[in-house]
């Protein structure tokens, strides 16, 4: 008697853990499986927009923004690609408030400009797509709680491109934080990129600040022309809307 | 090149590594996790500013030099080469031609898998080699890779980076290109003790210059769109140097322990936490 109350015991206790860890495995699944599809999602669009020849240049990078605002996280993307300055950005908005200074804050400006760098830097690129394929192979948990994605761009000229994807997931829906092209993280390189600006502009006239920004949209606008001129190449003919 | 002459050569970028290392010290080992640290010093109103996301590179003036002619010879010799090859040489073509390169580096590979003490490497690069070799005709095919053999291409350089040897000062070196001290030591060592450039040089003196010559090529068209995009940036200098010094750094990093964004209302661990309490809900 007392031996079947303790198989019927450790029977219990076994039952109980296949259905905690069945349960355990299937929410792991599941969180993976989204965060999979949403770059998915993402690969599946830019290579309809890219492919898409009825689409100008600027059609091209409205579709782009649109993504970027949907399934990235900019505004985090940007303060911290801004590293230890984001201190100095914040410190120049109190006094932007106190003085209660029309306009834009100097944070703000810094969004809206860094929104526009993204989208020229990656769509000066748009004129090299040349049928490549992308597959979402899996995915895992990373230690601070992103999912990472992992991805695989199939080239015809090259061989393949992994880009692993961080993500987090911000009001119900997953968010990109990162994109780790060949292990180089964009948003670390940005940073640097960034961190070498600020340098430079350390002794400038106008102040850090100004200067910096006047840089990233210099950088913009350069970015913006090498993208026409590579649309204008592969079209045979300018199909820049002239309604910028 | 006499062996003599390559030991000596090898021997300089050694000692100027190990110069390197105690002038400027190691900076983070390759094989520690990515992590960007900043430190401030505040001395009185002067505020002195130490950023280690600034490059390393207290040669950049010569290193822009060397940049401006390796520029040149771009423009010049190898772009329109490689535009030809691309041009000529049909995907799968060159598809075979980088196989067949990347064979002979094999032997280089399984040399530092041994100096890192990689059996696994090891084993995987002598598979890799002669399954291509014998049923890849000559590495033209990478059977290998079908059988779940994937290249594990290892150099000095890679050595000397797991050994815990920091990266050293940005080098910009004659028609090699973007480096740094340690990784140009380790592609002067790997030229010194390749078996496969004694091999071509037994054959012919000037088979060596041409594999070479088909490696530039080769690299260069699996690039072509990268490189000729970093040639149109602001400051393409500057462009290469970050470029490579990230990749570095990534190749022997393991990339979920980058330093990364954060969303500001999502706090270490919560993410998984949330989404299983609303599968709970769900189901």
């Amino acid at each position: 008697m007392h031996l079947t109350k303790l198989l019927r015991f450790w029977m219990i206790c076994f039952c109980g853990l296949v259905l905690f860890y069945s349960t355990h495995a299937n929410e792991t699944k599941h969180t993976h499986k989204e965060a999979e599809a949403t770059i998915k999602k993402i690969g599946e669009y830019m290579i309809e927009v890219l492919s898409n020849r009825a689409l100008t240049q600027d059609d091209k990078e409205e579709k782009f923004r649109i993504l970027l605002r949907q399934d990235f996280d900019l505004k985090a993307i940007g303060e911290f690609t801004l590293g230890r300055y984001k201190t100095k950005f914040k410190a120049a908005d109190n006094e932007h408030k106190q003085s209660a200074k029309a306009g834009f804050s100097p944070l703000e400006q810094f969004h809206k400009d860094f929104e526009e760098l993204i989208v020229e830097m990656y769509a000066s690129q748009f004129g090299n797509y040349k049928d490549q394929k992308f597959s979402v192979d899996h995915s895992t948990n990373g230690p601070d709680g992103a999912v990472f994605v992992y991805s695989t761009i199939i080239r015809t000229d090259g061989p393949p491109i992994e880009i692993v994807w961080r993500l987090f997931k911000i009001d119900s829906q997953y968010k990109v934080m990162d994109a780790i092209v060949a292990k180089v993280s964009m948003s670390m390189s940005q940073r640097r990129e960034f961190a070498e600006i600020f340098q430079k502009c350390q002794r400038d006239k106008s102040g850090q600040i100004p200067c910096f920004l006047t840089e990233i949209r210099k950088q913009a606008e350069h970015f913006d022309k090498i993208g026409n001129a590579n649309a204008e190449n592969n079209s045979g003919h300018s199909i820049k809307t002239a309604n910028k | 090149m006499t062996f003599l002459t390559r030991l000596l050569f090898c021997s300089c970028y050694l000692w100027a590594l190990i110069l390197n290392s105690s002038v400027y010290g190691a900076d983070i080992p390759s094989s520690q996790p990515v992590h960007e640290t900043h430190e401030i010093i505040a001395d009185g109103d002067n505020e002195e500013e130490i950023d280690e996301g600034l490059p390393n590179d207290p040669l950049e003036p010569l290193n822009r030099v060397i940049f401006g002619i390796n520029q040149s010879f771009d423009a010049a010799i190898l772009r329109p080469v490689t535009h030809a090859y691309i041009g000529l040489v049909p995907a799968k073509g060159r598809k075979a031609v980088g196989n067949f390169l990347q064979n002979l580096t094999e032997p280089i590979s399984l040399l530092n898998h041994g100096f890192q003490q990689n059996g696994n490497g090891m084993k995987v690069t002598v598979v890799r080699f002669f399954l291509n070799t014998f049923m890849g005709f000559f590495g033209l095919f990478d059977v290998a890779k079908e059988c779940g053999y994937d290249a594990q291409k290892q150099g000095f350089m890679d050595t000397l980076a797991k050994a815990g040897l920091g990266p050293g000062p940005y080098l910009v070196l004659p028609l090699f290109g973007p480096s740094n001290f340690r990784d140009a030591a380790g592609l002067a060592a790997d030229w010194v003790y390749d078996p496969v450039y004694y091999v071509l040089k037994n054959q012919n003196k000037n088979l060596p210059y041409f594999h070479l010559g088909m490696k530039a090529v080769d690299l260069r068209a699996s690039v072509n769109d990268l490189v000729d995009s970093m040639n149109k940036s602001v400051d393409p200098y500057a462009r290469y140097r970050l470029l490579y010094s990230e990749y570095r750094r990534g190749q022997n990093a393991n990339v979920e322990e980058y330093d990364a964004p954060v969303p500001d209302n999502v706090q270490p661990n919560q993410n998984i936490k949330e989404d299983q309490n609303a599968s709970h809900q769900t189901s």
